[in-house]
Formats: C-alpha cells, structure tokens, sequence
C-alpha cells in the first residue's frame, strides 16, 4: 500500500548516540510498524504506555494498517479517536482520508461497564464482521479510574477485561493497548498498569522530552530504544 | 421512611411511612442459590418472589427475582453486599436514592398538598396527594424561614476574614457575637424559639454549618440544627467534576433532618431560578428538596426518567453496560457533528430579526420520538420515514420511547407557564411563574446532554447523535425558507437565525416564523427585532467572526449582550461598569448613521475611566478578577496569575480543589518575584496597590471589541482617551 512521500514525515529512529537502530522504518507509520505493532512477530497483547500522545501513537498504528489494506477495530476508552488526525494521515499518504476511515471501525465506551462489556461480548462477534485481526484498545483503564465505580468492582471488571484479551491474544488476535499513565488520584488502581504490562507480551513505554518522543522497550534479548524527533511529531 | 407534614392546624408532625422498598436480580440457578444463603443471614425481614420484568427496549420479559428489604435503612447495606458476593448477576432497581423511589411509589412528590391517615403514634395509614405535579396553579407552602449567613469582608469566608453570625428571621436582624459558647447558646435558643421549616444560609455547606458543629462538639454543647432528634447532621464531602466541558467543585453537604437546609452557594438552581424553581424542579423530578438545591440539574430529568420506568413496570440497571455499536471512522465524522453555526458577518447590521426555535432539542426527542430504545430498532429499519437525516440511524415509528414520554409533558407545562405570564398582570406573580418556567428550561436543556452523558441511566450516544442531525436538517429548512422569501441570513447557531430584509417589519418576521413552523413542525417565535445588532470580531483577528458574540438594541429598548466582558464572570466589576456605559451611550442610536454618531461620547467615557484608574481610585471590589482553577492548585505547571493567588491561599491553610473559585488583584505583572505579580482578596490588608497598566489594558479590550466593527483601531483608541 502507499507509503509516505513527503519530505516532512520521513525520519528515521536513532539511538540516544545519533545511531539508526532498526533499518527498515523510514517513516513515521512503517516505524511504528516496527517498533509498536510489528506484523511478524507472534500475535498478543502489546502494551504502548506514557503521556497521553500515546493516543496519537495509537492512531498513527491504526491509519499504518488501514493504509495496508488490513480493517482495524479501534476501541475508545477515552472519547479519544481523532478522525481528523486519521484523515492529516491518510493524506500525508497520498490516500483518499475515506478510504482509510472506512478501514476503521469504532466503538466508544464511556464508561468501565461498557469497556467491559465490549470487550467480552462485542468484539469477537465484530472481528468477524469487519474479519479483522488488529484491534486497538485506546484508554481501556481511563474507565476504570472512575472514583464512582467502588474499587473492588473496578477490580472484578479489570481481571473480566484482561481475561478476555488473553483469551483474544491467544486465539491469534492482535491487541494493541495504548495508554496513558494512571493519574495522581488513582490510588489503590495504579496497580492496574502493572498488572497490564505483566500480561503483555510486549511493553513500550513512552516518553516526552524535548529533542521529541522517546520509546522504550525491556525484555528480549536487550532493551531497545527509539526516537521521533519534536519537530516531526508537533507536525502531527 | 420518616416523613415531615405539615398539619392544618400548623403543627409540624414526624410520621412514619412503613414503606419496603425492592430490588431485583437476574441471575443462573447456583447464584441465585448463593442469593438465598446470604439473605437468610440479613438481620432484617426480606421476602422474595419469582416475577417477570421487561428491560427498556426488549421485545420479551425476563425472569427476575424480586428481593423486598422490610428495614428501608439496611437497603443499601443490603444491595451492595449482594452486588460484592454475586458479580456475575444482573442487578436492577439498586442504586435509585430511597426518598425518590418513596415518591414515585406513593405518587407523591415533596411539598405536595395530600391527605393521610396517621395512628396515634405518628404511623401513616394512608397517603395520597390532593393535587398533580403537572398543575401549574399550586400555592406556596406555609414554611417559615431563618437566614444565616457570615458576617465577612471577604468574597469567600473560607478563604480568609472570618467574622461572627448574622440572623435573619421575620425582618429581623442579629448579630450573633462574643465567645463560641455564647455564639452557639443563643443560635440554639433562636433555633428552638422560631422552629424555623428552611435554614437558608451563604456558605452554609462548606462554612457555617462546619465551622458551628466544630465549635458546638468544641465546648461539647449541643447544636440544635435538626429538628429531628433522632438524627444526626448529614454530610458529604467537597468534590470536584466535570460539566459541559468545564470542571466545577461542589462544596459538600450538610444536610438537616426534619428541617431543609438550602446554601444560595452552593446550589445551582437556587440561583438561577429561585426558590420557586427549586421548588418547581423538586415536584416534577420527585428529587427532594435539599437533595435537589445541591444536585446537578441532570439529577432531575433522571429522575423523572426513572419514575417513567418504575411506571412502566421497567427494570432499572444498576450501571450502564450497553456500548455504542460499532461504526466505521467514517460514519463516525457525519454522525458525530454536534448543531450547525453559520459564522456571523462581522459589523453592525440594522432592523435585524432574531428566531429561536423553542426548547429545539427536547422537541425533536418528542416529534421524532428519540430515545434510547427506539433508535435503530429492529421493526422500523427499511421505513424512510423512519431514517434520520444525513446520517445512518432511524428512529421507531411504533412505540413511543421512554425520553419522549417524560419530556411531553415537560414542554406542554413549560408552554403553559409562559401562556400565564404573559397574561400576568401582578409583577410578583409573574416574577414567580419565570422562575418555574426557568426550572424547567434547565430540566429541557440537560434533557440532551444526558442523552450523550456517560453515567445516564437511559442515554445511548446515537439518541444523541441523532438529535443533533435533526437540528441540523431543520436549521437549513428555515434557512432555505426565509431566503426564498428575500431575507438574509447574517448569522445561525444550533437553533436561533438572525435574518435581515430591507423593510421587513415585526408582521413580516412573524409570518416568516408561521411559515418556519409549518415547513418544519417545529415551533420557531421571533425573538425580536433589532434597530441594530453588531457581530463582534475576533480579538485576535479583527476580520475574523466569533460565533455568538454579539450586542444588539431590541426595538423594545432592551439589549441583548453576548460573550462580552459584561457577561463574563472573570472580568472585573469596573471593566465590566464601563462597558455598560460604552453600552448604553450607543444605545441612544437608533440606526447605523446614528451609531456612528455616537462614537465620540463612547471615547469619553473611555478616557474618564482610565483616568480614574490612573488616579488611583479604583477599590477592591472594582478590580477584583473572579476565577476558577480548572485542575487540582498542586497541577499547574505555569505561574498564571490565578495560580500565584491560589498559592497564596494554599500557604494561608485555606483548602481548594478543582473548579474552586478564587478571587484576586493584579499588583505588578511583570514583577520579577512572582508572588508580587498578583494578591488574593481574602488576605488584602492595607498594603497593596493595583497595577495600572495591566487593567488598562482590560478596559481598552472591552471597549475595542466594541468599536472596532464602527472603524475605531486599537492605535486610535489608546491616542484618543488617553489624556491623563
């Protein structure tokens, strides 16, 4: 499918030192592809945390497999998905933004019941509609940091959602979950991260600084780090 | 459940109504056995009974059991410690607030007329209202009043200058002075002397009432603010939320028992309708009446929702779990658009007509029949009657949803007040019917938003979606409709158009309203007509137009006043004074010409107050600048002006939290110690003065964004009042 052409989106990832890290990604969606969502690895739960331009990370995987041709089911915790944003993409692309909205299908939860809810009972069934094998799950704990929802039952709703990714995970979909860190507030559910990230088969963790977006992943054979310059990722 | 009436003879009586309220759980065979288990050991009388009930919108009844609590107080205990044990059932009716499943019970409301039968202990018989919520003719009920209220300096007491109690009652006013001990013991005999029904306070929740319980359990003296004896004051903490975008507080609770306690601080519909619209919203949304001054006005058209289904014999879900459906991105940009606005053509216009259509989102709900339930219902799909404009939805043509059947008659009684007060003749009475009519516009207005509100008990994001494709659709309509009449559109949001057309009078708007209504089915009125009407420019880009900023002269005298600093809370009192006078010196005009004849006495008015603040008059509360922190003081990562006030106040051991208001003065704005930059009101002693320049610069803006459209540049302006 297209790729980026304009000058503006090209870059490449580069070590702390200035190094590239990994060949292939020229731009800012195939790096993504390398570095978030990477098609050929095993099929899991891929965990992309940090500050909340992790949504704008989010969706920038969610246009790079639309751009392929592939339908992407994008499930927003947050009131998040930016059609705009997904349409600045498509067009930087050299594709017609209908095209790529069309690859998207979306579903709002508002609150951690419905999060829940479509997790468990809604997404099966809309993988097979859409006969999609990418799901995004964008601010799937904003929900349940809801102070009106008692902790305990915050709980039980986190260990019903988690369950059934895995049991998603393993039935060879891919999950990308994309969010942000828990607020100050969240007391005794900051532990829901933690217990996300151990369940990941990959975590990513981002991070803001001034020279631009910094990622970084532990685990594997050694920890990888990569960058997307300030000025690229303002641009977005 | 205790309930306070008022007898004939003007006694005050506590009754007991024996009233069992009930839940309902919809669960598999071995949880409902586990149910079984843990309410043998409840500590209370429970009874159960296997029964049918519909889910709103389910084509079959479905088998629940029906769990009565015999001891109303251990109902809540009771559900949630079902609800920890037994997550994988399906609760209903469990979380709806006692008092307001007592009302839609007993179809009673608070303050309604009614007669009962009652034992000689006080144990009610029997309880039944002698009049309808929905009867617009209902007297005011026989309650006396006690005000209450600090007598402080400060804009805030708690956020410094704290002063002794003001008592007011019958037209009399006293001073509640010398030692706590003393403070507490004459309140006390106040408050048994007079008995008063309403204890209406400033600053009661989050001041007052703390500061006297801390005194009274202080010296361990009684506080004799309940009448009830057998309860204790209620609390509930301060909390910070979100509102149509904006993050307020609430300053917690303190509720009385057998008395009503009313802060005009810290409730919203006592100050934007009044005790009479406080009322009002209380009978119809069956919310009682503390409960109902401190809430949001959602609270209420909920309420109403709810009693619809318990009416309806409908089970009431413990949360809301039903997502929105899946739709493509695409789909999701043309149904997710909100109402259209035309951008304003920047400039004064005149012999201009506003139209607004009335109550326009709660009226599409009830003529399309919008409503959770009937929205891409499974009977209606192939009728193109049915389908909603521009976007994918369709509404039921069959049944009537359960939003449509609560906001009915919401509209009929609103239309009905209105119709008496314009045939009212006695100011007082009229005064008494807008502030009902108010109440229950606010009721209208939130009736949308929790269409779309995430924690609504019947909202579903494509009802919202939906109404706003309607209004869209109809917004056109009229459009198209008054310009193939000749008119032009100069500007149009969500649901109010402002037309022009040489030599149209009052008849000709009126006529273009009757022909509005007939295309649409959607009542539109003329709101007025303008001998002028200026839409005001960005400030930024003086050719840029800003939606709903805009000042008009109706042909009636008044004016009409949008988005400028004098109806804006954070601008100071004196700019706001001096753009009244800028306001009423170009209201002599009467057209465009004379407009710009006016100018002239406009700049002096200018020049007279930036003289006077050059000189050095202005006093605190013309300069103080009213804001709320939108995050958590400790969140703010710039040193804003608010902020360094906020902080201030944090060192001074005052409390604050999102959405608190605070008041302060800028001192220097440039200083270099940024503490010196601004000072809060509430700790201004002698040793201040007010930074000159900055408020110049506020009263120049103020007066800019209204002359700039009549040819005045901000270089001209600053030359031509200048003279100090």
């Amino acid at each position: 499918m297209a790729l980026v052409q304009q000058q503006a989106i090209e870059f490449l990832f580069r070590t702390e030192d200035g190094g590239a890290v990994i060949d292939a990604p020229r731009h800012l969606l195939a790096a993504l592809r390398q570095s978030a969502v990477s098609t050929d690895q095993p099929k899991g739960l891929v965990l992309l945390s940090g500050p909340p331009s992790v949504y704008r990370l989010g969706l920038c995987a969610a246009v790079d497999r639309a751009l392929a041709g592939e339908p992407v089911l994008y499930l927003a915790g947050a009131n998040v998905f930016d059609p705009f944003l997904v349409g600045r993409l498509a067009r930087a692309s050299r594709v017609a933004s209908a095209q790529v909205l069309q690859q998207i299908h979306v579903s709002r939860a508002f609150t951690c019941h419905q999060m829940v809810r479509l997790v468990t009972d809604c997404l099966l069934s809309a993988l097979r509609t859409y006969d999609a094998r990418f799901v995004i799950l964008a601010g799937p704990l904003d929900t349940l940091y809801d102070q009106s929802v008692p902790e305990p039952e915050a709980m039980r709703l986190f260990r019903t959602m988690t369950e059934a990714l895995q049991d998603m995970a393993y039935q060879g979909v891919q999950v990308l979950c994309v969010s942000p860190l828990a607020p100050p507030e969240s007391g005794g559910r900051s532990r829901f991260m933690a217990a996300l990230r151990a369940q990941a088969r990959r975590a990513i963790d981002v991070c803001e600084a001034e020279d631009g977006l910094w990622l970084h992943e532990e685990g594997g054979p050694e920890p990888k780090r990569w960058m997307i310059p300030r000025p690229l990722w303002n641009r977005l | 459940m205790v309930v306070w009436l008022v007898g004939e003879d003007g006694r005050r009586i506590r009754a007991i109504d024996p009233f069992v309220p009930t839940c309902y759980l919809a669960a598999p065979p071995s949880i409902r056995e586990h149910v079984f288990r843990l309410l043998r050991r409840a500590s209370c009388r429970i009874s159960t009974r296997e029964v049918e009930r519909y889910e709103l919108g389910a084509p079959c009844p479905i088998s629940v059991l029906e769990v009565s609590v015999h001891a109303p107080a251990q109902f809540s205990s009771l559900t949630q410690h079902l609800i920890r044990a037994c997550p994988d059932a399906q609760f209903f009716h469990v979380d709806v607030s006692l008092p307001q499943r007592y009302f839609y019970d007993r179809e009673l409301f608070p303050l309604v007329h009614c007669e009962a039968d009652l034992t000689a202990e006080g144990r009610i018989q029997s309880i039944q209202a002698l009049e309808s919520p929905w009867d617009t003719d209902y007297g005011f009920p026989p309650l006396t009043i006690m005000e209450l209220s600090p007598d402080s300096p400060s804009p805030n007491p708690n956020h410094g200058g704290h002063g002794s109690f003001v008592v007011r009652m019958d037209g009399e006013e006293r001073l509640l002075e010398g030692d706590d001990a003393d403070v507490i013991q004459r309140l006390n005999q106040l408050l048994v002397r007079q008995d008063p029904d309403i204890l209406l306070t400033d600053w009661g929740d989050s001041y007052l009432l703390p500061r006297l319980m801390i005194m009274a359990d202080q010296l361990r003296m009684p506080l004799e603010l309940n009448r009830d004896p057998h309860r204790s004051i209620g609390t509930r903490k301060p909390r910070s939320y979100f509102s149509y975008g904006r993050i307020l507080s609430h300053a917690g609770a303190r509720i009385l028992s057998g008395r009503l306690h009313l802060d005009r601080h810290n409730s919203f519909a006592l100050a934007e309708t009044g005790l009479a619209g406080l009322i009002e919203q209380a009978r119809i949304a069956k919310v009682d009446l503390q409960q109902m001054a401190r809430t949001t006005t959602g609270t209420g058209i909920t309420s109403m929702q709810l009693e619809t289904a318990c009416r309806d014999g409908l089970l009431i879900p413990y949360r809301k779990q039903e997502p929105e459906a899946f739709k493509s991105a695409r789909e999701l940009l043309q149904t997710d658009q909100g109402g259209l606005v035309f951008a304003p053509i920047v400039g004064y216009h005149e012999q201009v007509g506003e139209l607004d259509f009335s109550s326009m989102y709660p009226s599409i709900m009830v003529r399309f029949n919008i409503s959770p339930e009937t929205i891409n219902c499974p009977c209606c799909r192939d009728e193109p009657a049915a389908r909603v404009p521009e976007i994918g939805h369709h509404t039921c043509r069959h049944r009537q949803g359960l939003v449509p059947r609560t906001l009915a008659p919401l509209l009929d009684k609103r239309v009905r007040y209105k119709r008496l007060m314009a045939a009212a003749t006695q100011p007082a009475a009229r005064a008494v019917l807008d502030q009902r009519q108010t109440a229950l516009k606010w009721l209208l207005v939130v009736s949308f938003g929790y269409l779309g509100y995430k924690n609504a008990r019947f909202g579903r994001i494509e009802a919202h979606e939906s109404v706003t494709a309607y209004s869209r659709d109809l917004l056109l309509q009229a459009k198209e409709v008054a310009e193939r009449q000749g008119y032009r559109m100069l500007h149009a949001i969500v649901d109010s158009l402002w037309f022009v057309k040489p030599g149209a009078v009052r008849a000709d708007y009126n006529r273009l309203a009757q022909e509005i209504t007939e295309r649409t089915g959607l009542s539109i009125g003329l709101e007025g007509l303008y001998h002028w009407i200026g839409f005001l420019p960005s400030r930024v880009n003086p050719l840029m137009p800003v939606p709903n900023q805009f000042v008009g002269l109706f042909d009636h005298g008044a004016m009409k006043i949008r988005g400028i600093e004098i109806r804006r809370s954070d601008a100071p009192f004196l700019v706001k004074r001096a753009q009244a006078e800028v306001l009423r010196c170009l209201s002599q005009a009467r057209m465009l010409a004379e407009l710009r004849e006016q100018i002239p006495q406009a700049l002096e008015i200018v020049r007279i107050y930036r003289r006077y603040l050059h000189d050095g008059h202005a006093t605190v509360e013309e300069l103080a600048i009213t804001k709320s922190l939108s995050k958590e003081p400790q969140a703010y990562r710039h040193q804003t002006l608010s902020m360094i006030a906020a902080q201030e106040l944090l060192a001074r051991g005052v409390s604050l939290q999102a959405g608190d208001t605070i008041h302060y003065i800028i001192t220097d704005a440039d200083a270099a110690y940024l503490p010196d930059r601004a000072r809060a009101v509430a700790g201004l002693d002698g040793t201040w003065s007010y930074d000159v320049s900055a408020y110049d610069s506020l009263l120049l803006k103020a007066a800019l964004v209204l002359l700039t459209p009549l040819g005045v540049t901000a270089t001209s302006l600053n030359e031509s009042t200048a003279g100090c």
